[in-house]
């Protein structure tokens, strides 16, 4: 925070983004130009749409924020290395296209996921609050099917899928949000038992009215609630299921390259800074 | 137009009994409706005179409201199908009407141009001005929507089945959105969301809209249902995120210059073929 006092602050913006992960995320616009803001904690999301839609840009979006909120823990998986590769340094882990790597990680998230509840359960308590012991991760992947059906074998892509389920399946309690973003999460990409549990969907352009409701959830599609007529000139604009369960048309914000770094070395020594005082 | 549809809600709702079975003839539910209103009136009437008057007097009195009101219903009855025509277009005929008068009123109180020289002044101020314009336009299209739901959803429930043909949803308010319009629909017995999956493009064509959305409006009534009507996409701009007014303040210095890599390997032609056992690699 001392580089932070150091600084002019030109624009007149208090200098201090005090954001948590429990606050809701900004995540765009909808069609009246209201902000939208999703709550995170105790969810998760699934992102789908077709090359180029934007979800690389939420996922950047929902990453920005949980990096700037002192009291979440990033563990990021990126099968693509550059999609979430500016916020290594505020990452506890970073995964790049290593299957081996994520499938170790996802073990070590899975450890962490039982001492935390058997924390909890000596605690007395059944779920975790903002200021607790411990804080909240997001876990976010990008490009999940690069591991869970493009590297490896049957065996550790089966046990990919298996380990993420168990975190999306009990991690809700404890802070552990997944955030998962992939191009079509059908079948044969991740198994509809861990697609059916994430709660929250988003998808952005997709190229076939079935490929919009493997993301959104069966049905929408007939109701007109398609992504599939969204232009493909306009990317970024997507239908997300949230609160209220009923998709909203949204525009993501965009954060180019410039802002996410600017906020990725902020946030990196905002943490640095919180650990140099805990020590 | 808002207005219309606002009071539209009870009364279309209250009458809409009798729209049911399309086959019986209104002037059969007129003649059972004389029956029962003008039975049950003179039976009450007579009762309660009875306790006051003697009983031929009571009995005559109560046959003679009986009748009344029995008339008075069934002549409801069987212009029905009139009324709920004018009600539809109950808007339309309003606003003709005060402009008609109005201006007949305006041309008799002044001299005879004024009226179409305001009419004229008003027209153009509306037109002329991009925002009024488009903020007029906007409410038009909701009257025009409501109007071309009725029609497309009175087509679904004919062609649905002939038997049992299901009843007219009430179309509740319409209002302007940046896309489109958003109506609110009432479904009636007999129809639900459910029926109306696979239809959103034919609603889209009925309204003269580029797609409709259908949605469940309400946790309470399931009756309720949300159609949103898109015409233009809003979504164009780009979103700016909190999160970097956040960082504004920060130098482009303070970004860090990526360390150097040798471009190496970054063609076709610089990687050579993997060796054969290598093909499969087991990371
Ligand atoms: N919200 C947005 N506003 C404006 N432009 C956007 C937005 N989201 C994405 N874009 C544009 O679309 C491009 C592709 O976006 P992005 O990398 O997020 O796509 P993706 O869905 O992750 O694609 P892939 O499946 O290839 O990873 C971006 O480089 C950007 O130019
Ligand atoms: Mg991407």
């Amino acid at each position: 925070m001392s580089t932070l006092t150091a600084s002019p602050v030109p624009g007149g913006m208090p200098a201090d983004p005090s954001v948590s992960i429990f606050d809701p995320v900004h995540v765009g616009v909808d069609e009246f130009g209201h902000p939208v803001r999703v709550p995170l904690i105790y969810r998760n999301l699934l992102i789908g749409g077709e090359p180029g839609g934007g979800k690389s840009t939420l996922l950047n979006l929902i990453v920005a924020h949980a990096a700037l909120s002192l009291d979440c823990r990033l563990c990021l998986l990126d099968g693509k290395q550059v999609e979430l590769g500016q916020w290594k340094s505020c990452a506890d882990v970073f995964v790049g296209p290593d299957i081996m790597h994520a499938l170790a990680t996802l073990r070590r998230m899975q450890i962490v996921m039982d001492n935390r509840y058997a924390y909890l359960e000596v605690a007395g308590r059944r779920k975790t609050q903002r200021d607790d012991v411990f804080s909240p991760i997001l876990v976010a992947i990008d490009e999940i099917a690069y591991f869970s059906a493009t590297v490896g074998d049957k065996k550790t892509r089966e046990d990919f899928a298996g380990l993420l389920r168990d975190l999306v399946a009990r991690g809700r309690a404890v802070g552990i949000i997944v955030v998962a973003a992939t191009q079509r999460p059908s079948s044969d990409i991740i198994p509809t038992s861990l697609r059916d549990l994430f709660a929250w969907r988003c998808a952005f352009r997709c190229t076939t009215n079935v490929s919009s409701d493997i993301v959104l959830g069966h049905g929408w599609a007939d109701r007109g609630w398609s992504s599939n007529t969204i232009s493909p000139t306009n990317p970024g604009v997507g239908l997300l299921i949230a609160e209220g369960g009923i998709p909203q048309l949204i525009k993501a914000a965009y954060l180019d390259d410039a802002a996410c770094a600017r906020i990725a070395i902020h946030a990196a020594r905002m943490r640095a800074d919180r650990k140099e005082r805990a020590a | 137009m808002a207005k219309s549809g606002i009071f539209g809600e009870r009364p279309v709702g209250a009458v809409t009994l009798v729209e049911t079975p399309v086959s019986r003839s209104y002037a059969q539910k007129a003649r059972v409706a004389f029956l029962v209103v003008a039975a049950s009136v003179a039976l009450v009437v007579a009762a309660t005179a009875s306790v006051a008057l003697p009983l031929v007097l009571a009995v005559v009195v109560g046959l003679l409201s009986g009748g009344v009101c029995g008339l008075v219903v069934a002549c409801v009855v069987r212009v029905w199908p009139a009324l709920r025509v004018l009600w539809w277009w109950a808007f339309e005929i309003v606003a003709a009407v005060t402009l008609f008068v109005g201006m007949a009123y305006l041309s008799r109180a002044t001299h005879p141009a004024v009226p179409l020289v305001l009419l004229a002044v008003v027209l153009g101020v509306v037109f002329g001005v991009g925002r009024l314009r488009r903020r007029v336009s906007a409410w038009v299209w909701c009257v025009v929507v409501r109007h071309r739901l009725r029609l497309c959803f009175a087509e679904f429930i004919r062609s649905t089945s002939r038997l049992h043909p299901g009843r007219l949803p009430l179309i509740l308010w319409a209002r302007p959105t940046p896309a489109g319009e958003r109506v609110w629909v009432w479904l009636r017995p007999g129809l639900d969301l459910m029926d109306l999956d696979g239809k959103a493009d034919k609603l889209a064509v009925a309204c003269w809209a580029g797609e409709a959305r259908m949605v469940r409006a309400s946790a309470k009534h399931a009756a309720l249902v949300r159609v949103d009507i898109t015409r233009r996409d809003p979504l164009t701009g780009l979103v700016a995120s909190p999160l970097s007014a956040w960082v504004a303040w920060m130098r482009d210095e303070d970004a860090p210059v990526s360390p150097a890599m040798p471009p190496l390997g970054l063609d076709l032609l610089d990687v050579p073929e993997p060796a054969p056992e290598q093909r499969n690699p087991r990371r």
